[in-house]
C-alpha cells in the first residue's frame, strides 16, 4: 500500500539528519572560485580599462585616486559599484594581469549604501 | 455563460462584465498577488466553484531582454541569457551560445560540448525538481515541496562548484565553449548527487499515491489536436501523445551519440504531465552518467581568452537555433550585420504559448480547486514568457 | 442564601485558569506539531516556542479592517470563536483523576458536539463579514466541510453512548465524565473491538477536518484561495483565531482520548496517592501529544489537499461507512 510507503519515508525522515541548517550559526562550505565580492590588487593593475569595457552592467568606472596617492598610483583604476554588479566575473576573466579577483565574501547586505561603492583607494586606507 | 472576450478594450485588458443579478458569477484574480501564482495572473470568471472563462494577464516581469541584447557583445549576452528563465539558466545559456557559435562559425572543443550537455541535463533535473516542488505546493502537499527543494539544493551545490554561483551561472555556457574547466573531483561528486536524486525519486513514487493522483487524474485534459493547434511543446505535447524531442529530432551538441528514450504519455491530463517529467528525470540521469563516462580531455573554450570587447565582430548572417529545455522548445533567432553585437534577437520561449493559449484553453470549465493543479502542471515560468 | 467560597473560586478561577493553561498547552502542541512535521520533511524547523512568538507578534500588529466589511460581525467572530472553545473546555475531562470538568453536571456530549461547531461557524461568519471574494469562497467551503464531518462524528459518539447504555442501564451515559471513566475496549467481544477500531478510524478521518488541516483544509487552501476565510484577518483578530485553533486542537484531542483512550497509567504500574495524580495528569498530556501527532501532523505531512467536491464524498461515504459498520459491530459484539 502506498500509504505505508509514505509514512515510512516520513518516519525515516524523523530520525535522519535534516537537510537544512541554521544558517547564521553554521554554513555549508563554499567552494573555491565562488563569485563573491571583488578584490583589486592595485600594485599590479595596469589601468587597461578592459574590466570597464566588458562589464555587462557598467558597474565599473575607471577613476583617478585622490591627492596623496597620485604620486604612487598616477593612472585611473576601477571603481566597482556593487549595487549594479551582477557578479558575473567577466572582469576577473578578462583582466590581463589577474589583479581583479572574486572572493568568497557574499555578506554584502548593509544599511550603508555608500559602502557598496568599492573605491580603489579604500583598500589603501585600510593598509 | 458570458463570453469574456467580447468586452475587449484596446489595451488588451478585458472590461469587467457586470456581476449577474443572482450574484453567483464573479471575477476572481488568480495572481499576480496570490500565493498560488508567480509574477503572472489569470483573471477567472467563476460561477460558484466552476470556472467559466479564463484570461491570462501577463507582463509583470517584462525586462526587455531582446532589446538589451542588441547593445551588448555575445559574452555579455550570455550573462544576460541566465535571466531568461530563472529556473533553468544553463539551458538558456546553451541556446544562446549555440546561436552565436553558428553565426561566428567557431569550432567548439569536444570537451566543452560534453560539459555543455552535462550542465544542461543537470539544469533540466533541477528544473523538474522545482516543478515537482511547486506542483506539490499547489496541491497542498507540503512534504513534496520541502523534499524537492531540499534535494534541488544538492544540484545547486554542484553548480556552485562548477560555475561559481548557485542559481545564476553567469553565462557559464558561452560562445565558443564554456567559461571554466571542471574542477577537481567533479565526477565523484556528481555521481554521489545522482544517487541522492535517485533516492529522492523513489520517495516521490511513494508519494504519488494518496491524493496526488486523485487530484491530477483527468484534470486539465489536453488532447493532441488542441496541443498542436495551441502550440504546446516539450513535456506538455509529449504527455498528449506526440513523440517529439528536439534532442532526437534535430540533435545538437552531442545528443545524437547518446542513448536515451523519449517518454510519451497518452491521456494528456495533469497526471500524464507529471508522469512524463518523472520519466524524463530518469532519462536525464541516464544521460549524465553516459556523459561522465565519456568525458574527453582537452580545451574548454575556443579562443581560450576573452578578447577586448570592441574588437569582437560577429560575421553577417542570421540563424535560428532550437533546443529542448526542461519546459519545452526554446529557440533563438539572431541576426547580425557585422557589428560587435547582434542586430536583432528574438527569443521564442516555450512558456508564452503554454501560459496564454494552452492555459486559457485548459482552465475553461474546470473547478477552482483544479486551477493551481493545471497551472503548475504546465510547469510555467513567468520570466521566460515576459522576457 | 450563602454560596460556598470554593464554588465561587471554582467558577472564577476554573474557566480563567483552565483557559490560560489550555491556551499554553495548545500553543505548545502547535510548536511540537510544526517541529515534528519539519523533521519528517527533513528540515530543522522552527523552535518549539515559535507559536508563542507568532501570537505575541500578531497581538502587537495593527488590525486592518476591510472597508466593506460588516464591522461588528468581522470583529466579533474571532471573539466568539475563542470564547466558544474555552467554554468547550469546561466540559472536557483532562485526565480522570485530578479534577472533574468544571461544568460536568450541566451538559453532556451532545452539547460538546454543538459547541465544537461554533469555532468553524464563526470562521464562516467572519469570512462572509469581511466581504472579500476569497473569504466568501473560503467560508462556503468551510460550511460544506462542517456539514460533511458532523454526521460521522455524531454516529461515533452515539454508538459509544448506546453501548454504554446497554452495559450500564439507567446511568447518564451521555456525560463525558461517565464515558471517560468507563472504557469500552475490554467490555466486548472481538467483533465489538473491531467495531471500536472502525469508529476510531472514522474519528481519525474527522479530526483533521475539525482541526482544519491538510487534507481537509480547503477553506483556507493557500494555493487556491489564499487563506480563504481568514484572508482579510490581521493583527489581534487573527491572533484570536490562531489561539482558538490551538485550543480547538486540544479539545478535539481530548475528546478522542475521552472516547477511546481513557486509561491512566498509575493503576497499571501501581502508584497511589498524590504522586499518582500528578503522574496521570502528565500521562494525559503524553496521550494528547501522541493523538495530535497521529491525527493532525501525520495526515498533514503525508497527503495532498482534497478538492471541495471530494470532501463530502470522503466523509459521507468513507467515514460514514466506517462509523456505521462500526456501530453494527458494536451492536453485535
Amino acid at each position: 500500500m502506498s500509504m505505508v510507503g509514505t509514512v515510512w519515508v516520513l518516519v525515516k525522515g524523523l530520525f535522519s539528519r535534516p537537510m537544512t541548517i541554521q544558517f547564521p550559526h553554521e554554513a555549508i562550505p563554499m567552494p573555491a572560485g565562488y563569485r563573491g565580492e571583488q578584490e583589486l590588487d592595485l600594485h599590479r593593475c595596469i589601468s587597461c580599462g578592459l574590466c570597464q569595457e566588458v562589464c555587462p552592467n557598467k558597474a565599473i568606472e575607471m577613476v583617478k585616486l585622490p591627492e596623496p596617492y597620485t604620486q604612487k598610483y598616477p593612472k585611473a583604476y576601477p571603481r566597482i559599484d556593487l549595487r549594479k554588479c551582477c557578479f558575473c566575473a567577466l572582469c576577473q576573466d578578462i583582466c590581463p594581469k589577474r589583479c581583479l579577483n572574486m572572493t568568497n565574501n557574499v555578506f554584502l547586505a548593509t544599511p550603508d549604501p555608500g559602502s557598496l561603492m568599492k573605491h580603489p583607494m579604500a583598500r589603501l586606507e585600510r593598509g | 455563460m458570458t463570453n469574456q472576450r467580447n468586452g475587449k478594450s484596446p489595451t488588451g485588458n478585458d472590461q469587467r462584465p457586470p456581476d449577474t443579478d443572482d450574484g453567483t458569477e464573479y471575477d476572481f484574480y488568480f495572481g499576480p498577488a496570490h500565493s498560488g501564482s508567480g509574477n503572472f495572473g489569470v483573471k477567472l470568471r467563476l460561477d460558484g466553484e466552476r470556472v467559466l472563462s479564463a484570461r491570462a494577464d501577463p507582463g509583470y516581469l517584462h525586462r526587455g531582454f531582446e532589446k538589451l541584447m542588441e547593445y551588448r557583445i555575445p559574452i555579455q549576452n550570455a550573462v544576460l541569457s541566465d535571466r531568461l528563465c530563472v529556473l533553468e539558466p544553463l539551458n538558456w545559456n546553451l541556446v544562446h551560445a549555440e546561436a552565436v557559435d553558428e553565426l561566428t562559425g567557431i569550432e567548439v572543443p569536444e570537451r566543452a560540448r560534453y560539459i555543455r550537455v552535462l550542465m544542461a541535463e543537470l539544469s533540466r533535473l533541477q528544473s523538474h525538481m522545482i516543478w515537482y516542488g511547486v506542483m506539490s505546493l499547489a496541491l497542498g502537499f507540503d512534504t513534496g515541496f520541502r523534499l524537492a527543494f531540499g534535494h534541488r539544493d544538492y544540484i545547486l551545490d554542484i553548480f556552485e562548484l562548477i560555475t561559481g554561483g548557485r542559481v545564476y551561472p553567469a553565462g557559464y555556457i558561452c560562445d565558443g565553449g564554456v567559461r571554466r574547466d571542471l574542477p577537481e573531483g567533479y565526477g565523484k561528486r556528481i555521481r554521489e548527487l545522482l544517487d541522492k536524486i535517485k533516492e529522492f525519486m523513489d520517495q516521490m513514487k511513494s508519494f504519488d499515491n494518496l491524493f496526488f493522483a486523485k487530484r491530477t487524474k483527468g484534470v486539465g485534459v489536453l488532447n493532441l489536436e488542441d496541443a498542436i493547434r495551441l502550440g504546446a511543446t516539450g513535456p506538455v505535447l509529449r504527455a498528449s501523445g506526440m513523440k517529439t524531442d528536439v534532442r532526437k529530432d534535430d540533435p545538437y551538441e552531442i545528443y545524437s551519440g547518446l542513448d536515451f528514450d523519449v517518454p510519451t504519455g497518452k491521456e494528456g491530463d495533469a497526471n500524464a504531465r507529471c508522469t512524463i517529467r518523472d520519466l524524463e528525470m530518469e532519462q536525464s540521469i541516464k544521460i549524465i552518467r553516459q556523459v561522465l563516462d565519456r568525458m574527453p580531455e582537452g580545451k574548454t573554450r575556443n579562443p581560450s581568452k576573452l578578447k577586448r570587447p570592441s574588437r569582437i565582430k560577429i560575421p553577417e548572417g542570421e540563424v535560428y537555433v532550437r533546443n529542448e529545455v526542461a519546459r519545452g522548445e526554446a529557440c533563438i533567432y539572431m541576426r547580425s550585420v557585422g557589428e560587435t553585437g547582434p542586430y536583432r534577437v528574438k527569443v521564442r520561449g516555450p512558456d508564452f504559448l503554454h501560459m496564454i493559449p494552452v492555459l486559457e484553453h485548459l482552465l475553461k470549465g474546470c473547478e477552482l480547486a483544479d486551477v493551481p493543479a493545471i497551472y503548475w502542471s504546465l510547469n510555467i515560468c513567468p520570466a521566460d514568457m515576459d522576457r | 442564601m450563602k454560596v460556598p467560597l470554593d464554588v465561587i473560586l471554582g467558577a472564577v478561577i476554573g474557566p480563567i485558569g483552565l483557559g490560560l493553561f489550555v491556551v499554553f498547552c495548545g500553543l505548545l502542541l502547535k510548536g511540537f506539531d510544526r517541529k515534528i512535521a519539519a523533521h519528517m520533511q527533513r528540515r530543522v524547523g522552527p523552535p518549539i516556542i515559535q507559536p508563542f512568538r507568532d501570537v505575541s507578534k500578531f497581538m502587537i500588529k495593527d488590525t486592518v479592517q476591510p472597508e466593506r466589511a460588516m464591522s461588528w460581525l468581522y470583529n466579533g467572530a474571532p471573539i466568539i470563536s475563542l470564547a466558544s472553545v474555552i467554554t468547550l473546555l469546561l466540559y472536557l475531562p483532562f485526565g480522570n483523576v485530578p479534577f472533574t470538568p468544571v461544568l460536568s453536571g450541566q451538559g453532556d456530549v451532545i452539547l460538546v458536539l454543538y459547541i465544537l461547531l461554533i469555532p468553524g461557524l464563526s470562521v464562516t461568519l467572519g469570512g462572509f463579514a469581511s466581504s472579500s471574494r476569497l473569504a466568501t469562497v473560503g467560508a462556503q467551503r468551510k460550511m460544506i466541510t462542517m456539514m460533511s464531518y458532523e454526521f460521522p462524528l455524531a454516529v461515533v459518539i452515539i454508538s459509544i453512548a448506546w453501548k454504554l447504555n446497554q452495559l450500564y442501564p439507567l446511568q447518564s451515559v451521555f456525560s463525558l465524565g461517565f464515558i471517560s471513566s468507563h472504557p469500552l475496549w475490554g467490555e466486548m467481544g472481538l467483533l465489538g473491538n473491531i467495531g471500536m477500531l472502525l469508529l476510531l478510524m472514522s474519528l481519525m478521518v474527522v479530526t483533521p477536518g475539525q482541526a482544519g488541516t491538510i487534507p481537509f483544509d480547503v477553506c483556507e487552501a493557500s494555493s487556491e484561495i489564499a487563506e480563504g476565510a481568514l484572508t482579510d484577518y490581521s493583527g489581534r483578530n487573527f491572533a484570536l483565531f490562531y489561539l482558538s485553533d490551538a485550543v480547538k486542537t486540544v479539545a478535539v484531542g481530548t475528546l478522542t482520548i475521552a472516547l477511546f483512550f481513557p486509561y491512566d497509567i498509575c493503576p497499571i504500574i501501581g502508584i497511589e496517592g498524590r504522586d499518582a495524580l500528578a503522574l496521570d495528569f502528565c500521562f494525559f498530556f503524553v496521550k494528547l501529544f501522541l493523538v495530535v501527532i497521529l491525527m493532525v501532523t501525520l495526515p498533514r505531512t503525508a497527503t495532498a489537499r482534497l478538492k471541495i467536491t471530494q470532501i463530502p464524498m470522503s466523509y459521507w461515504v468513507i467515514a460514514n461507512a466506517m462509523a456505521v459498520v462500526g456501530l453494527v459491530f458494536i451492536v453485535l459484539g
